[in-house]
């Protein structure tokens, strides 16, 4: 299981299309992947865009995201990577 | 330009897009089912729905993505996400099999789920997706029903609402600030378009046969309320003259609708009045908590019927909770004080309630589960409102009126529960408020005296009352004579419940149509009917009668009607022999306000 803490960066937040992009990434691996924002106590499905959606992350909302499963490492590196590139 | 004529039943003049609702936006039945292979095929039907939705989706994207590109065509695969999305068709699939309902009602159900629970979130932005999500509701509920896709009406400012007939649970759904009027197919003076329509003071045109054919949501449409006109794409002379006469339009109760005629009227002082009417009350029907004030200075003493479906239709019945009564009931006893207010206990059923409560569709809903027999079916639903409203009588002006009794057992019923609910707001054994009951069902005739030792006063449904008294359905248009009410077999019943009501000492408010008619009012006058509870609307014209009538005229009226036994006689009584009985001006202005509404 591998945990990471990521950071919102682009203006709009984590909005329909951010998250329409983050989730056709998660589904594509097998791993199970929540995330939660600091001090709520809900998680989220990451595979879910209504999940996603729920969180209403916007710039600079902080995140935690687990990732657990047989490709854990890849999932994270690449919503990482997202993460980065503000959702591009 | 092309002009259609129907009958006019709320008057006014206005001008909007039209919004064409095919069939309501898909009015959501719960069924329970029973059978396995049943439920089975419920969810291949529903699988389906959410395939040929994905198309659709997939469709619009394509065109948007060559139109405007890929940026914009992502919130179209947000959609597609969403509908996809375990917690949406995974959840609706989830909730057909294991409460074995229907496809429809899962959706309504997981829909409103994913609201509420965006809505606690109070985030701007996602209140937006709240409507993206509801729209993927409606696409699939259209899909689940094989419906014609309708068009997104959000864009719309005035909207003129056109539909073969309009049913409760559609405006339940719509934001009345933007609707300006109606234009129906089908439909009848009391049907509930006109009904609903004249208590939101929006103009409306009905039994036009054929617009839901010529229009398309977008058209431009001029409505006249009044002739009963509807002009399709209106010219440019057309439009101008318009807006110069809602322009001269102030919006002061006296000068609204087509009676500024009578506007004079509403400054004459109460001695005008006949001495046989000096008791009269008048009361104003209602759908939602009204402003009392401003028609206070013209004599209104409270709301006589307060349609409590409104409340029930907001939100599905499950999740009904007691501060959802709560809230609308305080507001309605404030604005209505110091008037009073009846608050008429849920009256769904028959054509009212697309929601059968688990029930397949009764094979006779007009003689099933209906007004109080299903309140005290749902007594857990029912105990709810009534407790909420005790509890909101702190201003001790409010009344609870109970629909559809047809026998003293409903009505001590009702007392026990309220007598229960009572204790418990209270601490006192007695019912809080004053309990009254609806003459509506024939058979009342027979119990008014058991009912007047067990109720406080009485609320005369006189739509029901005529149509059950004949058998007659009020939104069968080639049977319906607009004289049905004027029949002897109606006036028998009428005047009998006038005269035991009155032996008891009881009062009966007259709640239906009858009371806004302008021939019917003058009946229920001259059977000594004294408590009329009209649509606002109609409040000049009805003051304005009972100013011009006096107690002579309304006996000659009377005597010469009631030895009129059939319909042509009656009609050519109402339209050529009124002179008789009354003075001329009074008579030119029923006939005419008569044309210009059922013409």
């Amino acid at each position: 299981m591998l945990k990471r803490e990521l950071e919102v960066r682009n203006p709009l937040g984590l909005h329909a299309r951010a998250a329409a992009r983050l989730v056709d990434l998660t589904s594509g691996f097998r791993s199970r992947i929540v995330f939660a924002r600091p001090g709520r106590n809900e998680q989220v499905d990451g595979k879910s865009i209504l999940g996603i959606l729920m969180m209403a992350a916007s710039q600079g909302a902080r995140l935690w995201v687990r990732v657990e499963g047989p490709d854990e490492e890849q999932a994270l590196a690449a919503i990482e990577a997202m993460f980065a590139s503000d959702f591009k | 330009m092309k002009t259609l004529k129907g009958y006019g039943v709320s008057p006014g003049l206005t001008m909007g897009q039209v919004l064409k609702v095919e069939q309501g936006l898909p009015p959501v039945y719960k069924f329970r089912i029973a059978d396995d292979a049943v439920l089975q095929r419920e969810l291949l039907r529903f699988d389906e729905a959410i395939a040929r939705t994905t198309r659709e989706l997939r469709a619009f994207q394509h065109k948007l993505e060559e139109k405007l590109g890929r940026d914009h065509s992502l919130m179209i695969q947000a959609h597609i996400m969403i509908l996809q999305d375990h917690h949406f068709s995974g959840a609706i699939r989830d909730y057909i099999h294991s409460e074995r309902v229907n496809a429809e009602w899962a959706v309504t159900v997981i829909n409103e789920r994913i609201r509420e629970a965006y809505q606690k979130l109070q985030d701007p932005y996602l209140q937006d997706k709240i409507f993206d999500i509801q729209d993927i509701a409606a696409r699939l509920l259209n899909n689940i029903a094989g419906w014609q896709e309708n068009h997104a009406p959000e864009h719309y400012e005035n909207i003129i609402l056109v539909s073969s007939e309009v049913n409760l649970s559609l405006l339940g759904l719509m934001d009345f600030s933007h609707l300006k009027g109606f234009a129906v197919d089908s439909g009848g003076w009391t049907s509930h378009t006109s009904i609903i329509a004249r208590s939101l003071e929006i103009p409306a045109v009905i039994h036009l046969k054929n617009i839901t054919a010529l229009v398309h949501t977008g058209d431009l449409v001029l409505l006249d309320g009044t002739s009963g006109t509807v002009h399709i794409d209106p010219d440019e002379a057309m439009v101008a003259e318009f807006h110069q006469q809602s322009q001269a339009e102030v919006s002061a109760v006296t000068e609204s609708g087509p009676y500024c005629l009578l506007r004079e009227v509403e400054s004459e002082p109460a001695a005008k009045v006949d001495k046989a009417l000096r008791d009269l009350r008048i009361y104003l029907n209602s759908e939602m908590p009204l402003e009392l004030r401003q028609y206070q200075r013209f004599g209104v003493s409270g709301i006589g019927l307060f349609r409590s479906e409104f409340v029930f239709l907001r939100k599905p019945t499950e999740k009904m909770a007691l501060e959802d009564h709560l809230e609308v009931y305080r507001q309605l006893a404030e604005a209505a004080y110091p008037g009073t207010v009846n608050i008429r206990t849920l009256d769904l059923g028959a054509d009212k309630f697309p929601e059968s409560l688990g029930r397949h569709p009764e094979v006779n809903p007009a003689l099933g589960l209906r007004g109080i027999r299903l309140s005290l079916e749902l007594r857990g639903l029912f105990r709810e409102q009534l407790k909420a409203i005790v509890l909101a009588n702190t201003r001790n002006n409010l009344q609870v009126t109970i629909p559809f009794v047809s026998s003293l057992d409903e009505i001590l019923a009702v007392k026990a529960l309220l007598r229960e609910v009572s204790r418990e707001v209270t601490g006192r054994d007695e019912i809080a408020l004053p309990l009254g009951a609806m003459l509506e069902i024939p058979s009342t005739f027979f119990l008014v005296d058991l009912l007047a030792r067990e109720v406080d006063f009485f609320a005369l449904g006189s739509n029901d009352l005529v149509q059950y008294t004949l058998a007659r359905d009020r939104n069968n248009m080639p049977h319906w004579s607009p004289f049905d009410s004027a029949q002897p077999g109606v006036l028998g019943g009428l005047e009998l419940l006038r005269r035991k009501t009155a032996e008891h000492k009881k009062e009966i408010i007259c709640c239906g149509e009858m009371a806004s008619h302008p021939f019917f009012v003058l009946i229920l006058l001259a059977l000594g009917y004294r408590s009329l509870s009209i649509n606002p609307a109609m409040l000049p014209l009805i003051r304005y009668i009972t100013r011009a009538v006096d107690g002579k005229s309304l006996r000659r009226f009377y005597q010469q009607l009631s030895a009129l036994h059939t319909l042509p006689e009656i009609e050519d009584f109402f339209l050529h022999q009124l002179g008789n009985c009354f003075p001329e001006p009074l008579v030119k202005t029923l006939l005419h306000v008569y044309r210009a509404e059922m013409d």
